[in-house]
């Protein structure tokens, strides 16, 4: 757990270190209901915004936040600092809360990769192209071509806000092995992005 | 011009770093001054991952608050159940005596209404309400029952919400029977019968009652019969065995409603006329992809808040009024402002004309302090002041268990502007009876009304 992530998220003045967040776990073990609203106040952005990274809506990845934290309510107990950080161990149920809305959905299906945008040519100056995604639809659109494990990475880092050693953490993986799906999965979006705004460019 | 190949380690490391350097506020350029070999290879993934941020997907700040509110509902369920779990008492029921003294219980009841509220109000968690097993929403549906169970205090009640469940399972159960998932149908059944032996036992069921016994017999072979066709997969559930099932149960609850619990049905029924009117507010100001779902789950309210009712009562007379207020406290007293909802409604004295002081708790909130506000709304006579005028009285009540009684403030309503004509009717009496809620939000010392409440007529 870094102090940064926690405090970035927490929106308070000071950080929170490893032992704020594990004092509030344990209060929180003990039953005592002011601990519960703290973490919740803590994460539950940085839940939303992961789930909100890997659903076609921020309705569903509401409702699934908050599947999310009543699973914590009814799991904590069995939580042990030890093994895990609080975080990386809220965002695995998160994660499996994701799989299970797809696993349960029928209507959805990811992008196949032969469907995703062309290649862009090689003979274009990349900085002549507008690096944008013009909202977040169009950001999971893209994210749709990634593997998920890509997909994974990304949201922890970037939805969740998760260090690398967090990210690790949650996706069983060691820290090298995080950084390289970071970059991997950044290049294929640029890759996907890159169609469109190869259009856009070309008409000034 | 790229020095290190794509998959190389030290290139996820460097991109690694300008991505932290960039979460600190540092720009593109910086990282990329720092590594001008790589610079070409470095600045679109930077790029790609500046234009991610971007897009950051943010959260819709009343919903969160919202679901912050249902969550702090859950852990109190939660930590209420556990409680009652280690100290051994297993009966909701004596649970519920032990706490629910005067104002406590209000409080309760004030608590229930509102995580009923938002619960009722959120258009996902009503998306749900007819998810089927294999829809994503269902663990949603199946999580806002668990909730809603939490909020539901009476035995009779919760006897009743089993019936819904009920209800639910079987009706999921002829899905998935017609898709022939046996699995899952199995599944199904065995909660139809846990609902039953649960509703059974809330609704007081005893060894002694011979009658309820054959009743309960009957359900479980209804129930047998319908696993044993499930299992056969080749039929599909006639209606009137879905019917049979249901109103088999809900017999069970009927017989059961006796004068010692005919005030936790009325407990409950304020709480649906509660969720009812604070529904109505949130469906003026929910936003345009919820309204459907707030609009759904209005026609639930109101059916509830109508068959909520012991089945010797006559039907309400029912006329609504709505509008919002803002209530101010000052140091002088309180003051609403704006105009009032009341929702004009059944008679909760027994259909007996309100006499001139009753009062009823019309609402409340927790102040940060822990201090319980309740406002209570007493009878009066309408010659007796301006026509455009009503008064009400607040009273503060602490919210712990000494029930701390400080003397309260005035209210004057001075814009009564749509009412007043109402006021003035011959008769004389205006009773404002039960719900008017005020458990919107609280925002510094103003009390946004979100809520509404019953005025009762008399028949002329």
């Amino acid at each position: 757990m870094n102090q940064e992530t926690a405090r970035i998220h927490s929106g308070a003045e000071t950080p929170l270190t490893d032992d704020d967040i594990a004092a509030i776990v344990q209060q929180a073990q003990k039953g005592e209901a002011a601990a519960f609203g703290q973490l919740y106040e803590i994460y539950s952005d940085r839940v939303f915004r992961y789930i909100a990274y890997r659903v076609d809506s921020d309705a569903d990845a509401e409702d699934i936040t908050e599947d999310v934290f009543i699973r914590m309510l009814e799991a904590i107990g069995t939580f042990k600092w030890r093994q895990v950080p609080f975080s990386a161990w809220l965002m695995r149920i998160a994660h499996n809360r994701v799989i299970d809305y797809y696993r349960r959905s029928r209507l959805r299906t990811a992008t196949p990769l032969d469907d995703a945008p062309p290649l862009p040519s090689r003979d274009r100056d990349p900085q002549e192209r507008v690096d944008t995604f013009s909202d977040l639809q169009e950001l999971r659109v893209a994210m749709a071509g990634l593997t998920d494990l890509q997909r994974q990475v990304i949201s922890l880092r970037f939805g969740s806000d998760l260090s690398i050693s967090e990210t690790a953490h949650v996706m069983n993986r060691n820290e090298g092995a995080v950084k390289a799906l970071q970059h991997s999965a950044i290049r294929a979006l640029r890759r996907l992005m890159l169609p469109r705004n190869t259009q856009g460019g070309a008409t000034p | 011009m790229t020095s290190l190949p794509p998959d190389d380690p030290a290139l996820s490391e460097i991109v690694n770093e300008c991505l932290e350097a960039l979460r600190h506020g540092n720009s593109i350029d910086d990282c990329l001054s720092r590594h001008p070999d790589i610079a070409d290879e470095l600045r679109p993934l930077l790029a790609a991952a500046m234009a991610m941020t971007d897009v950051a997907p943010t959260r819709d700040e009343s919903a969160r608050r919202l679901a912050h509110t249902r969550f702090e509902g859950a852990v109190r369920h939660h930590l209420a159940t556990n409680r009652r779990m280690t100290s051994g008492r297993l009966s909701i029921r004596e649970w519920w005596s032990n706490r629910a003294s005067g104002w406590t219980r209000i409080w309760a009841v004030g608590f229930a209404s509102m995580a009923l509220f938002v619960i009722l109000s959120t258009g996902a968690a009503y998306a749900s309400t007819d998810a089927l097993p294999d829809s994503p929403l269902y663990p949603v549906k199946r999580a806002t029952e668990h909730a809603r169970l939490a909020i539901t205090f009476s035995d009779e009640s919760r006897a009743i919400y089993y019936l819904e469940l009920i209800e639910r399972r079987t009706l999921e159960l002829a899905a998935v029977v017609e898709n022939g998932d046996q699995r899952q149908a199995e599944e199904l059944s065995r909660d139809v019968l846990k609902n039953i032996e649960f509703a059974r036992v809330e609704a007081g069921y005893t060894e002694a009652d011979v009658e309820q016994q054959q009743e309960a017999e009957q359900q479980s072979d209804a129930i047998s019969q319908l696993s044993y066709e499930t299992a056969e997969s080749s039929i599909t559930l006639a209606a009137d065995d879905i019917e049979r099932v249901s109103a088999g149960v809900n017999n069970i609850v009927q017989i059961r409603v006796d004068p010692r619990r005919r005030a936790y049905i009325e407990a409950e029924r304020q709480t649906a006329a509660r969720a009812y009117a604070m529904l109505q507010i949130a469906h003026q100001i929910a936003p345009p992809h919820v309204q459907e779902h707030v609009a759904n789950a209005l026609t639930l309210a109101e059916q509830r808040y109508r068959t909520t009712r012991f089945p010797d009562e006559p039907a309400p007379i029912s006329r609504t009024l709505f509008v919002q207020g803002i209530a101010r406290i000052t140091d002088q007293g309180m003051t609403i402002s704006g105009r009032l909802p009341f929702e004009i409604s059944h008679n909760a004295l027994g259909n007996r004309p309100p006499e001139d002081g009753d009062a009823v708790t019309v609402g409340g909130y927790v102040r940060d302090d822990g201090v319980l506000l309740v406002l209570r709304l007493y009878a009066f006579e309408a010659e007796g002041i301006a026509e455009n005028q009503i008064w009400l009285q607040a009273e503060m009540f602490g919210a712990n268990e000494e029930n701390l009684f400080i003397p309260g403030f005035n209210i004057l309503v001075d814009d009564w502007s749509q009412v007043g004509s109402l006021v003035n009717k011959p008769g004389g009496w205006v009773y404002v009876q039960g719900t008017v809620s005020n458990y919107g939000v609280v925002d510094g010392e103003d009390i946004h009304l979100l809520g509404n409440g019953p005025i009762l007529f008399p028949r002329p």
